[in-house]
């Protein structure tokens, strides 16, 4: 689940390819991933920013399963859906 | 750090004087530390307006500390009626009681303070003795009586909070009790100190700096060291000094276990106290030393390292897709990214380890989920050594620094003299240095093995051996000083020998690179005078132009290194080499109070009747502590083919005779025994 604030925004769907979507239903969220803005949800998302360096300013908190927010994150810098996006509109 | 008392857990740690007070300054490195920030860097102790004078200390644990001090009248003569003992145990911050008895026919009173302040500094900034706060500092004094220091910096907030259990007057600076005792009257407090780590900042306004109490966690600490030692293998053996040498080592693996709190379980920190932190190199090595011991560490090395796998080419943090991290901070200067630590990544062993380390653990533990589920991560690694490790593409791995900050050498003779020619001359970038090599081709070597038995891709297993045998053959024929007999440091940028005769050729051997007819030549300078100092071989031969018997990596003697280069030499048959060395370092760590530190002087032991201190070693260090574990295994020659343990003793005249019990494995519990034999 993502989380602006306390407002929930979504949630990251996974596929067993690895195939990544951002799903309205937030239930059943192995992990949930609280940012402080909308531009570090996209940062993120985007695979742009470092998830430690965002986490130890504040920017994030991640509750659940930890280790398994933490690869998704990564794993968005390895390959991310928005990535391309982002870099299209100069972000 | 020799006046100096430390008790740690993992990534926590105090480092006080023997009086027990916490008085920082640049040249003294105190302080309650956690996640690479100083909690508290001021914490005295005076009654009367004196510091109380130190009469013993007893360091019961790794993680608590007595301090018996006594209220001094005299200076040369102490003539006391006051003792004062300090306990304190390191978790979540400290708890430090503090007991004062009077042995006076007469009531007193006593002023009793205890002044408290921090700098919230990064542990870079106290390394290179320069603390430049941007944040601010503040201090409250809460309505319940608690002190509670905090720095805030944007979002990254930290917060000490210091509260006592009898009333105390409490101010910003610290804590003062008026104490009446009558005689032999005893007074008594208990303070807790609490450090928060990483407090969230999602909701300023409902942040909330004081943590949760700290329960009384020596208990529990103590039943976990308890567990943990009596999960080990038993030790007996006819050499006295050797349990305890065992023991400590066990004991300060212990003390270096680091929680992420991310991935279950404990993986080794480097070392006290600049290294209380994740390093790539560091940790695999150490796991790879205690895999016949404790093999929940590799398991937790493994996994935290390749959820951190580096996915990005970054040259700020030196990384590249598929690359292992070198270190992990979690302080400020990370936090802004004035340091690149978040992770670093400049470290071209790793990687390679990290593969080792693999094949290694499913061996001993035959654990194949845990290799199942990281088999993307070793084809990733594998990938990095053969595109982005082997930058030129002339077959092997070289480094040179991305970030102008980063590490220059990126081996595991990291300072920056380190890779040098015969003649003292500095080589050029970028550096191929010979492990590096030895590594790749052990790596692709056991991949190959997981490939075939674990992951069902004998095409994949088949590429790798042929690779390696490529590797093999090639390095054989350009990294070999001929005129000198042994194999070059590395190759430099414009891939010249660098001709110094180093230890390196030790883990050559260890990695199975060298032709058999080679072997020999490099066992003998192992143990020629230039290399072998008698206590240990030396990083760097005394022969060579660059060698400093005192040079971090041109001349000191490295317990892991020799570690590595005994069970090398065991690999090639020389037996009797290896259990020189293995001699020589439990002879060297029963010098060193049973434990050995990350290094000492190169000095000839026909020099000194004791090996010297290295000044700035760390102690306790993990690849240090994990020496006599790998020593014990050359020893007995203990290995695992995956199903069962064998063994094949090469054991010490001096040291006699070793068993060592229920050995962990895919067997259950296995013992080995090993005797020397005596020459006639």
């Amino acid at each position: 689940m993502l989380k602006v604030g306390d407002k929930p925004v979504g949630a990251l769907e996974i596929d067993s390819d690895g195939a990544t979507s951002v799903v309205a239903d937030t239930s059943g969220a192995a992990a949930t991933i609280t940012v402080n803005s909308e531009d570090t949800l996209t940062g993120l998302l985007r695979g742009h920013l470092p998830p430690i360096v965002m986490e130890l300013r504040g920017r994030t908190r991640i509750a659940g399963d930890a280790r398994f927010a933490l690869q998704v994150l990564y794993g968005l810098q390895a390959g991310s859906p928005w990535a391309a996006t982002a870099e299209s509109r100069g972000a | 750090m020799l006046d100096s008392v430390s008790i740690l857990d993992g990534n926590q740690f105090v480092v006080s004087n023997r009086q027990g007070d916490l008085d920082a300054a640049p040249d003294r490195t105190h302080g309650l530390f956690l996640d690479d920030t100083r909690f508290l860097s001021r914490w005295v102790l005076t009654i009367n307006g004196v510091r109380p004078t130190v009469l013993s200390v007893d360091e019961t644990a790794y993680y608590q500390v007595q301090h018996f001090l006594a209220l001094a009248t005299g200076t040369t003569y102490i003539d006391s009626h006051v003792t004062v003992i300090r306990r304190r145990a390191v978790g979540g911050g400290f708890r430090e009681t503090l007991s004062v008895i009077n042995h006076d026919a007469a009531a007193i009173d006593l002023d009793i303070r205890i002044e408290a302040e921090s700098d919230f500094a990064d542990l870079f900034e106290i390394k290179n003795k320069s603390v430049k706060k941007q944040g601010t500092i503040s201090r409250r004094v809460d309505r319940d009586g608690e002190l509670t220091l905090a720095y805030e910096r944007e979002g990254f907030r930290r917060g000490t909070c210091i509260l006592s259990s009898s009333p105390a007057e409490i101010n910003e600076t610290g804590l003062r009790f008026r104490v009446h005792l009558e005689p032999q009257a005893l007074w008594s407090t208990e303070l807790e100190v609490r450090a928060t780590g990483r407090p969230s900042a999602i909701s300023a306004n409902q942040v909330d700096l004081r943590p949760p109490p700290i329960c009384n966690q020596t208990p529990h600490m103590a039943e976990d060291l308890k567990r943990w030692l009596s999960d080990a293998p038993k030790l007996t053996t006819s050499w006295p000094p050797l349990p305890a040498i065992y023991g400590r080592s066990l004991v300060d693996l212990a003390a270096l276990r680091f929680r992420s709190g991310v991935i279950p379980g404990a993986l080794p920190a480097a070392g006290l106290p600049w290294f209380m932190a994740i390093f790539g190199r560091d940790s695999l090595i150490t796991s790879f030393q205690a895999l016949p011991f404790a093999p929940e560490l590799a398991h937790t090395t493994l996994s935290s390292l390749a959820l951190l796998q580096s996915r990005k080419d970054e040259p700020f943090r030196d990384a590249e897709p598929g690359k292992i991290l070198h270190e992990l901070r979690l302080g400020e200067l990370t936090a802004f990214e004035q340091s690149p630590h978040s992770p670093y990544y400049g470290s071209a062993d790793a990687t390679p380890l990290f593969l080792i380390l693999l094949e290694e653990y499913e061996r001993w533990t035959g654990d194949r989920a845990l290799l199942r589920s990281l088999e993307r991560e070793a084809r990733a690694a594998v990938r990095w050594i053969d595109k982005y490790g082997d930058g030129d593409g002339d077959g092997y791995i070289e480094y040179e620094r991305r970030n102008p900050a980063g590490l220059e050498n990126q081996c595991w003779k990291d300072s920056w003299d380190a890779i040098v020619f015969a003649d003292g001359s500095m080589s050029s970038t970028p550096r191929a240095t010979c492990e590096l090599q030895g590594y790749a081709y052990d790596a692709k070597l056991r991949t190959a093995r997981l490939a075939r038995d674990v992951w069902g891709d004998a095409a994949w297993a088949d590429v790798l051996e042929k690779q390696a045998a490529l590797l093999k053959k090639r390095f054989n024929e350009d990294f070999w000083v001929a005129e000198r007999g042994f194999f070059a440091l590395g190759l430099d940028g414009q891939k010249r020998k660098i001709d110094s005769l180093t230890s390196n050729i030790g883990h050559l051997l260890w990695s199975g690179i060298v032709d058999d007819d080679k072997a020999q030549a490099c066992a003998e300078h192992l143990m020629s005078d230039a290399l072998f100092s008698g206590w240990g071989v030396r990083t760097m031969a005394a022969s060579e132009g660059g060698y400093n018997p005192i040079g971090y990596h041109v001349g000191t003697v490295w317990p892991h290194d020799n570690s590595i280069i005994a069970w090398g030499l065991r690999r090639y048959g020389f037996r009797e080499e290896a259990a020189r060395i293995s001699q020589a370092m439990l002879e060297a760590a029963q010098i060193f109070g049973n434990h050995l530190p990350e290094a000492f002087a190169g000095y000839g032991r026909e020099e000194t009747k004791f090996p010297v201190e290295y000044p700035t070693a760390c102690m306790p260090q993990a690849w240090a502590a994990g020496t006599p574990l790998l020593l014990l295994r050359t020893m007995l020659g203990i290995e695992s083919d995956g199903s069962r343990l064998l063994t094949d003793p090469a054991v010490p005249e001096a040291i006699g005779q070793i068993t060592l019990l229920d050995i962990p494995g895919p067997w259950g519990r296995g013992d080995a025994f090993g005797r020397a034999r005596t020459s006639q």
